[in-house]
């Protein structure tokens, strides 16, 4: 594995393991509940009424990263799930309804008291019903209301004019939900929801997210990147999932002070940097290694993912009067920004411009239905933006069907027959 | 899975039309399994596109259910 740069994505991923440890002592130990999440569900609202919530991806991307994943995926198999049937949101009911095939990391998951998914899909009401079901435990699902309206330059709106992008009806049908979830949450937290605490929060929240956009501009801007793109997602993934907290506002600030004072020092993640490059899609994994791997060969550089970008653009609401609203305007729209045409490829080239990149890789996630859809969009806007575009077929925690060196010579040979010549 | 049990009763196999990367059955196969097995039912996977012509190892696949099913069982058959 690429040796950590940075002070801060140390300190992040330390902080991960003992907020787990700590989550599992206070499950087993003092018997408090626990919420098992999609990632894209408002972690706001548990943290407040004291219900830790674990995000399912951040689970099965630390199962796949610890390549622990094969012996959990096999077992799917042999019980008559098809290989096609998306993995990355199923690895982890795998970790539990197959718990004897392999060792999870850090002990495994404790039996959560509730279940939360956001419709997006078709595969994810079956997964976390199946889930619940391991866990004899409580579902919450969240409707999933498609865009009518899609007004070009989403990100120039979400900060100041979130009622009007979200659409008033699909606002409406996600904030109703959020207050049955709201409702379910202080039944199982036995408390009540402090509306002005919620309001705290979206503001520290705004903080953090501006403090990453900060990041994101410096590293835009600088000569070369100071930081690689595996530990941008590590710091501001870790802060995601607790994101408005204490430790996670003070984290972003510390990871942009690194950052600020490698690039004023002239360190570059990768002296000699001759190539940036984009990753488009989730995270490789099971790999992580493959992004650093052309380094040394071409000079080339991963700067951008959607990680550190989807923050700032996609999670800052000023106006913060009904701030259960604000939350639900960010709730409502998450895959439209991610994967759809025509908002992801306009985004996603307008990343591109600003990052000087010159070179795209976008995942072909086999399974992953919404996240492979608009793919196709996203290279012709790339490619007529003039970024040569490499497809990477992967399944990004399956490595069963990988081939990491002809992978890597795959890469090499476009760096030089498309982006060199 | 009420319907699979009150159906149960009547059939003497089962023919499962599950393409590979159907995202909402593909996922109840397993359940569906271990009640078939429960009622000593035999049944068979078709993995093919149902849109499409039945593929040669579905053929298979039937074939070798009925040749698994008693010949009393095979005298009537019940789509559905």
């Amino acid at each position: 594995m690429a040796e950590k740069q940075l002070e801060s994505t140390v300190a992040a991923t330390s902080f991960q393991k003992q907020w787990f440890g700590d989550l599992r002592r206070r499950v087993f130990d003092e018997r408090r509940p626990y919420a098992l999440v999609q990632a894209d569900v408002p972690f706001e609202l548990f943290d407040l009424l004291e219900i830790p919530a674990v995000s399912n991806q951040w689970w099965a991307s630390l199962v796949a990263a610890k390549r622990l994943a094969p012996a959990f995926l096999d077992a799917m198999t042999a019980d008559g799930l098809a290989d096609q049937l998306c993995r990355y949101c199923s690895l982890g009911l795998a970790t539990t309804r197959y718990a004897k095939a392999g060792e999870a990391p850090w002990g495994g998951l404790p039996a959560p008291r509730l279940l939360c998914a956001r419709l997006t899909c078709d595969c994810i009401h079956r997964v976390f019903s199946l889930w619940a079901e391991a866990f004899d435990a409580e579902l919450f699902e969240i409707d999933n209301p498609g865009a009518s309206e899609l007004p070009p330059r989403w990100w120039e709106l979400t900060r100041h004019r979130w009622r009007e992008l979200v659409e008033p009806h699909r606002l409406e049908l996600v904030a109703a939900t959020l207050e049955r979830l709201v409702e379910r949450l202080e039944s199982i937290g036995a408390r009540r929801l402090d509306r002005a605490a919620l309001r705290e929060r979206l503001e520290r929240v705004n903080r953090q997210e501006e403090t990453f956009d900060a990041a994101r501009r410096l590293i835009a801007a600088a000569p070369a990147t100071p930081v690689r793109m595996t530990e941008q997602i590590a710091n501001v993934m870790a802060t995601q999932w607790v994101r408005g907290t204490d430790w996670a506002v003070a984290h972003a600030q510390h990871f942009y002070d690194e950052l600020r004072e490698r690039v004023d020092s002239g360190i570059a993640a990768c002296p000699g940097e001759k190539l940036r490059l984009m990753w488009v899609g989730a995270g490789l994994w099971h790999d992580t290694d493959f992004y650093a791997a052309f380094e040394d060969s071409h000079g080339a550089v991963f700067v951008w993912s959607m990680y550190l970008a989807f923050g700032p653009d996609c999670y800052i609401r000023y106006g913060l009067d009904d701030p259960l609203a604000a939350l639900a305007s960010r709730t409502a729209s998450f895959n439209e920004f991610l994967h759809n045409p025509p908002w992801a490829a306009e985004w996603i080239v307008a990343q591109a411009r600003e990052h000087r990149i010159d070179a795209a890789l976008v995942l072909h996630p086999k399974s992953m239905k919404p996240s492979a859809t608009g793919r196709r969009f996203i290279e012709r806007a790339l490619e007529e933006a003039g970024i040569p575009v490499l497809p990477v077929e992967a399944d990004v925690v399956d490595a069963r069907a990988w081939d990491p060196a002809a992978a890597r010579r795959a890469v090499r040979r476009f760096l030089d027959e498309r982006v060199l010549q | 899975m009420r319907r699979y049990d009150d159906a149960l009763g009547t059939v003497a196999a089962v023919v499962i039309s599950l393409p590979s990367d159907d995202e909402s059955f593909g996922w109840d196969y397993p359940r569906v399994r271990e009640r078939l097995a429960r009622h000593a039912i035999p049944h068979a996977v078709l993995r093919g596109e149902p849109a499409l012509d039945v593929t040669a190892t579905d053929r298979e696949r039937i074939r070798t259910l009925l040749g698994a099913m008693p010949a009393s069982a095979r005298r009537e058959t019940r789509c559905g």
